[in-house]
């Protein structure tokens, strides 16, 4: 097969040869206890493919004595019908509550398994979705296939930030931040002192950027600084005891915005910035979302450094 | 993707480590596009070419932005150039630009749209009239996690139409020897296709020197991308130009750029 063909029809390619290796499209969902009745299950430091079927972000809940609060959904129907399985192995506890984090197809298009919970986000979050939602389902649909069958937008309704639930191994708050998109709600346990962070943390995973604004999101990151959590979840990467995936998301960030300042103020071009390489030596998938991060932000750095 | 990063990572190792074959005339489609014969017999009938690995056309490993693609092309191993046509072999609109260097050398950076997967080509004319061809691919099917120009194009474009904002940059250890060019202007490239919105684009570019002679060439065509930025080099030393844009409703904008 020629490149130029193999390029047209990579994608037919990769999902008949995947579809096989997915034994049933079975996504392999596992919880790791991170915190008394805290769960995580932890997402592929990767990027979409017809292999992992989109499975490259994280989800959790917490086990309360009202029922489950889930935060975050996954990537496809198949992945929510499969984390519920999951959850219904570890407790017996309804689904009270369900939240997505952000406008970002890995973190909500799991919704539709849960239709029957109330399912929320933040109100800037549901405008998005009202605009992109379809394009993004289309768009994850195209990078992996039938994985996605079946799924749709389900749409969420809005929820009030602050306290969600308390009793005495549980106190529960919802913060909305910005930054990594245009509204990014975490989920708070000031008891147990586990932070949700959904995708304002990254940890050993190149951070991501489509709809970032860096300085905004510097701004939450202090934030989660101030809360001093004892556990932060990423929303992509392994969770981790105290700060340490809140600096590395801090550090890469300002990596990223003096790389892109000073490339522009050299009078850089897109293929010269995207050989040089961020200094973190455990982060995945660095050059990829380098060259997905320039095409995000780049262009209007290099118009602001002309005359 | 990560399948589609080697078949792009092979294709540049094979650029440059094939430099050997070059002397005599390669007809041998690189990429294997299935248009190559409609574009050489469209664009350059019975005219002499050959494929050329000396060209670089870069591109990117995927398309994130189908609407903003970044291509930097370089024929500066071509002795004698005359015009760089730039083409896209799957596209609404096959011709993307074209380039006639003058006082700059034949090598420029710029964005443009794609439709679908499809090769680019850098057919550089030389002064002998002979055609090389240099080849990229754009992948157009990555991406996913993004809808990036939505909800970010500004409605009050019309206010800005034809704002050029450019600067040159002096010779430095990451732009090698030579003088560098960069220019923007506000306009949006609309190509015709999109539902009653008629073509509106910029056509040409002329840069003159202050002795009011034109010194570069550009002629631009429905795929660059809306509110392009463009990078030239030029060896010698930066002096004042004057950049000069027309578009296809006959408007005029112009800007001059001092060193
Ligand atoms: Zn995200």
């Amino acid at each position: 097969m020629n490149i130029f063909a193999r390029s047209l029809i990579g994608l037919t390619c990769l999902s008949l040869s995947m579809s096989s290796i997915g034994k049933q499209f079975d996504y392999q969902l596992q919880a790791k206890q991170v915190a008394k009745d805290t769960y995580v299950v932890v997402g592929k430091s990767e990027s979409f493919s017809s292999a992992n079927g989109g499975n490259i972000a994280n989800t959790g809940f917490v086990v309360t004595a009202q029922g489950v609060i889930l935060f975050d959904t996954g990537p496809s129907l198949r992945y929510g019908t499969q984390l519920r399985t999951l959850i219904g192995k570890i407790t017996d506890q309804p689904i009270q509550l369900v939240l997505n984090s952000h406008l970002h197809p890995d973190h909500f298009l799991g919704n539709g398994a849960f239709s029957d919970a109330p399912v929320h986000s933040s109100l800037k979050t549901i405008q998005q979705l009202q605009v992109v939602g379809d394009d993004l389902a289309t768009g994850l649909y195209d990078l992996v296939g039938d994985w996605m069958r079946d799924t749709q937008v389900h749409m969420p309704t809005p929820i009030a930030t602050g306290q969600i639930y308390s009793d005495q191994y549980h106190d529960i708050e919802l913060i909305e931040l910005e930054g990594h998109s245009t509204s990014d709600l975490m989920l708070y346990d000031r008891h147990t002192g586990v932070l949700f962070a959904g995708d304002l943390v990254f940890f050993n995973r190149a951070p991501t950027t489509p709809h970032a604004t860096v300085p905004n999101w510097m701004t939450a990151l202090s934030r989660i600084n101030q809360l001093q959590p004892r556990i932060i979840v990423p929303g992509h990467g392994q969770p981790t005891d105290g700060l340490s995936a809140m600096q590395q998301t801090n550090d890469y960030l300002i990596w990223l915005a003096e790389t892109l300042t000073d490339s522009a103020e050299q009078g850089l071009h897109f293929h010269e910035v995207k050989q040089l390489q961020a200094p973190f030596e455990q982060m995945k998938l660095k050059a990829f979302e380098l060259e997905r991060s320039l095409i995000h932000l780049y262009r209007d750095i290099e118009i602001q450094h002309l005359y | 993707m990560k399948s589609h990063k080697c078949i792009a990572n092979g294709f540049i190792l094979g650029l440059s480590i094939s430099l050997t074959s070059l002397s005599q005339a390669n007809t041998n489609d690189p990429t294997d596009s299935p248009m190559w014969d409609y574009l050489k017999t469209k664009y350059i009938p019975n005219q002499s070419y050959q494929f050329d690995q000396r060209i670089i056309v870069q591109t990117p490993l995927f398309a994130e932005d189908a609407t903003q693609v970044p291509i930097t092309i370089d024929a500066t191993a071509i002795p004698n150039v005359e015009k760089i046509l730039v083409l896209a072999d799957i596209s609404p609109f096959q011709k993307v630009l074209e380039f006639t260097p003058g006082k700059f050398t034949p090598q420029l950076s710029f964005s443009m749209k794609v439709q679908q997967a499809t090769a680019v080509r850098a057919m550089v004319l030389t002064k002998s009239g002979v055609w090389h061809v240099g080849s990229g691919l754009i992948d157009a099917s990555g991406g996913g996690c993004s809808a990036p120009s939505i909800g970010l194009a500004d409605p009050a474009w019309q206010d800005y139409l034809g704002e050029i904002r450019a600067r040159w940059f002096s010779a430095n250890h990451l732009t090698g020897e030579k003088q560098r060019l960069k220019f923007h202007i506000i306009h949006p490239q609309d190509t015709g296709l999109a539902d009653s919105i008629p073509a509106f684009f910029i056509e040409q570019l002329h840069i003159d020197n202050q002795q009011g002679n034109t010194i570069a060439r550009l002629q631009l065509f429905e795929p660059v991308s809306e509110n392009p930025t463009m990078t030239l080099e030029k060896l010698g030393t930066t002096e004042t130009l004057t950049l000069h844009f027309r578009d296809n409703n006959g408007n005029e904008f112009t800007r001059q750029v001092k060193p």
